[in-house]
């Protein structure tokens, strides 16, 4: 007999233990290790002990000597404590890319691809699901098989000459990337045997939440390796500075937040508000430097999105955003050469939430000062910015979409979807390219929100700060560890909406899942959701199809950048 | 893709490749090669041969590529190029194909039935297609200054929803003094418009609806001003749906009318190439 619907239990979180292989005597001995032993346990809700986070959210993993713990550029979410033997740290420059191994996307197949766009609509085989009779099938998809890299030739020392820093047990690492959603800072090789107890960031989270001590344990960590590395070397203006200059630099830096690292679900709420009292809006940003204050510091942006802006009349006007890498006080430092008062020209406010590394000015003057080429650098950069800081007058169009982008946070995108209305025949095409490509499901609508004759649909961005991922209970929306794109895994999604809630974009759907053409449902007869978001095609030759079918030019991806300069392009002339 | 460096092809070729407009590197490509067909054409007569076989065969060719068009749509996820360079393509190649058409038949008018169908097929897909790229390139514009983007599958829905919201309105306000009045102007003036999306562009909309309604005014007092008042927002709104649905539905119909021609035309011209190949044999 034919039924209308596919039973299966709802599922849940930790229906999937990270490593379903741990016994309950790895469990004891990882609850037995310093680092969790003085963790109490009352402090821990009912709904989230701490042996269940060990439990399923704790892998005990084993690596041989010179075995690649993890990768520099990848992105991570999960952090590592080390059990025994001592791991090596190389950072960005020690080992070269090809030794690294980065390569593109693997698995895209035009077989696949053919194939996908030829079978019928929405056909989510269930067999990864919990079926009400069958067993944890989705463990064993999921396989926590990973990817086993030795290297034969390490470098004994680093590109500053120096032998590779070595941590050694009891040392928490790669916090960094879990915590901040980032792409992993270094590259951690095993120096000898070593076994560790990878801890995912749902399971960081909680453990940070729950327990005050981590917290200040792990935070404290991220706040130090924070100031950790080559911030310095990479930039233009102090690349020319010698290594003197540099160790200055790193012992009068400071590592501040500003903002709310959850800042997505205030965002959203607040949208009406917003759109009723802009200066209002504005007012609400942290201010971490004001405009016509004495300055004492030069900031550079470690992670987040910081507001330039200056006062026009009663409000302010956005010059710029700054996000990783971004310069604050370079326009002060030019006063100070020409003899002028070292005052900030412009405010800088934290957009949702900023990490800034922070260094005496008057340091950061001396040193340009001293060295001509990083002087003909500041004023080089000096004349774009002072540009960029009248762009309010010069350049009404462009400003404007700056404050629309700021204002709805869109520079935290990588790859916005814009559609140019005076181009777009509104044919679709690229909603059904996006449907073939996707097994007849759409991942997004051609629906938002329209600024200055270009539409930006209700697409996934893939931003550089991934909200979403911020409370998923089991980790179903995750990176790509290859292109950075923000992926959910349908194997371990369990349609709790999270994601859906937390984007402040409405940029992912919650839909029924369907077998067959049935609905899936759960033993209440409730129909059993998932999320689904714009991949971004990354599985498939070609790259995002939307963008391949339309046959108008309309279509464009790209990060704010360049929808700042698309919309110049286009409509400015 | 990478640009032709200078050194590689002439210096004024790879100026051209790389730098001059996509339309004009477009027209003089098609200019030249339909140049070339004439030229060849025109020496094979001067010379007495005929030609109208391989010019044939060319037109065979160009219609498999533009119909090829239509395939890579469908194909849409396969990595098979920008759909936008198809596009244009389609569009200069198109072009050429009216120019070599004429060759093909010698610069003159069709002789015979099945002759004059395909010439009558050749050009109603040759207007239809000029006039669908005229449109795509002049409506989307003229549909931005509508404003409030909507998808048209969609149109019938919301129409449907603000009918009923505005009969929800009506219906509430029956029992003022002057409900009745307020509902026979919805039925007899809004209430047939509002319940389904017109295919029109009302010229001076705007104002037509307001004259409507300061006429209304006049009729009902002050308890009904902001029933009439949200009847007014809802007629604007619908204004702007027919608006969209006349627009979006000129962009989606030239469509219906091109596509069946060039079937045709080709199916024609395959016919045309086998009975000429039979009688040939």
């Amino acid at each position: 007999m034919s039924t209308d619907f596919h039973e299966i239990a709802r599922p849940q979180r930790w229906d999937v233990a990270f490593d379903p292989d741990l016994t309950p005597e790895e469990v004891e001995r990882v609850l037995s290790l310093p680092l969790f032993a003085g963790m109490d346990k009352g402090k821990f809700p009912r709904s989230m002990p701490l042996d269940g986070i060990v439990r399923n959210d704790c892998a005990v993993r084993r690596y041989g000597d010179k075995q690649m713990v993890v990768r520099q550029g990848d992105y991570g979410s999960s952090a590592f404590l080390i059990v025994s033997g001592q791991v090596r740290v190389y950072l960005e420059g020690d080992i070269s890319d090809e030794d690294l191994g980065h390569t593109a996307v693997k698995n895209k197949s035009l077989l696949r691809q053919v194939w996908r766009s030829l079978v019928p609509p929405v056909q989510r085989a269930p067999g990864h699901l919990l079926a009400v009779s069958g067993g944890d099938e989705r463990g064993e998809v999921l396989g926590q098989a990973s990817i086993q890299v030795f290297f034969q030739d390490l470098p004994l020392t680093t590109k500053r000459g120096d032998p590779p820093p070595v941590m050694s047990a009891g040392t928490v690492f790669g916090e960094v990337s879990a915590l901040g959603r980032a792409p992993r800072s270094a590259t951690v090789v095993a120096d000898g045997p070593c076994e560790m107890i990878e801890i995912r960031w749902q399971g960081l989270r909680d453990l940070r939440a729950y327990d005050k001590g981590f917290k200040t344990y792990v935070d404290g960590l991220y706040r130090e390796r924070s100031l950790q590395g080559d911030h310095f070397k990479t930039l233009a203006l102090f690349a020319e500075l010698p290594e003197s200059a540099h160790e200055l630099l790193q012992q009068g830096a400071v590592f501040e937040s500003h903002g709310s690292f959850e800042w997505s679900n205030a965002f959203k709420k607040s949208r009406k508000e917003r759109l009723q009292n802009a200066k209002a809006a504005v007012a609400v940003e942290p201010v971490i430097a004001g405009e016509g204050g004495d300055a004492e510091w030069f900031y550079l942006i470690r992670a987040g999105f910081a507001r330039v802006c200056h006062r026009v009349g009663a409000g302010e006007v956005t010059s710029r955003y700054l996000s990783k890498g971004g310069l604050f006080g370079e326009s002060t430092l030019r006063a100070m050469f020409d003899g002028r008062s070292p005052r900030y020209r412009s405010t800088l406010r934290a957009l949702g939430y900023v990490d800034i590394i922070k260094l005496p000015i008057a340091l950061v003057a001396k040193l340009v000062k001293e060295n001509p080429k990083a002087a003909a650098q500041l004023r080089q950069t000096g004349n774009k910015q002072d540009s960029a800081h009248d762009q309010g007058h010069q350049q009404p169009l462009q400003a404007e979409v700056m404050e629309y982008g700021t204002a709805e946070r869109l520079y935290n995108g990588t790859s916005i979807m814009t559609i140019d209305l005076d181009r777009c025949t509104r044919c679709d095409d690229c909603v059904s390219a996006c449907s073939r490509a996707h097994g007849g499901q759409p991942r997004f609508v051609r629906h938002g929100q329209v600024s200055l004759g270009f539409l930006f649909p209700n697409a996934c961005m893939h931003c550089q700060d991934p909200v979403c991922m911020i409370g998923c209970p089991t980790g179903a929306i995750s990176r790509n560890s290859d292109g950075g794109q923000v992926v959910v895994n349908d194997q371990t999604c369990i349609g709790c909406s999270t994601c859906a809630n937390s984007c402040p974009y409405e940029n992912i759907r919650m839909v029924e899942r369907r077998h067959l053409g049935t609905k899936v449902v759960d033993q209440k007869s409730n129909p059993v959701v998932q999320a689904t978001k714009c991949d971004l095609c990354y599985d498939q030759l070609g790259g995002p199809a939307c963008v391949r079918a339309c046959p108008h030019d309309a279509l464009n991806r790209g990060d704010f950048a360049e929808t700042l300069a698309l919309t110049e392009r286009r409509k400015g002339n | 893709m990478a640009g032709w460096q200078v050194g590689q092809v002439p210096g004024a070729v790879a100026m051209i490749l790389n730098y001059w407009p996509r339309r004009l590197r477009g027209l003089v490509a098609t200019v030249a090669f339909v140049g070339g067909v004439i030229l060849v054409a025109a020496m094979q007569q001067v010379r007495l041969q005929p030609n109208a076989q391989w010019t044939g065969w060319l037109l065979i060719g160009l219609f498999t590529a533009l119909m090829s068009f239509s395939l890579r749509k469908r194909l849409s996820s396969l990595p098979i190029g920008m759909a936008a360079t198809w596009m244009q393509w389609h569009v200069w190649m198109g072009f050429a194909a009216i120019g070599i058409f004429h060759v093909h038949v010698g610069w003159r008018l069709p002789v015979g039935g099945f002759s004059w169908v395909l010439w009558l097929l050749f050009w109603a897909v040759s207007i239809t297609g000029i006039i669908g790229l005229i449109l795509s390139r002049f409506l989307p514009p003229l549909l931005r200054t509508v404003g409030n983007e909507v998808i048209w599958e969609r149109i019938p829905e919301e129409v449907v929803e603000l009918h009923d919201e505005a009969a929800g309105i009506v219906q509430n306000n029956l029992a003022k003094s002057e409900g009745m009045v307020l509902a026979g102007f919805f039925f007899d003036r809004i209430g047939p418009w509002l319940r389904r999306p017109r295919f029109m562009w009302l010229g001076e909309g705007e104002q037509r609806i307001q004259r409507h309604f300061i006429n209304l005014s006049r009729l009902v007092g002050d308890d009904l001003r902001e029933a009439v008042e949200d009847l007014e927002v809802i007629s604007r709104e619908k204004m702007l749906l027919d608006r969209h649905y006349f627009v979006q539905g000129i962009l989606k119909g030239w469509l219906f009318v091109h596509i069946p021609c060039a079937t045709a035309a080709y199916a024609a011209a395959i016919c045309h190439a086998a009975i000429e190949l039979w009688f040939r044999s």
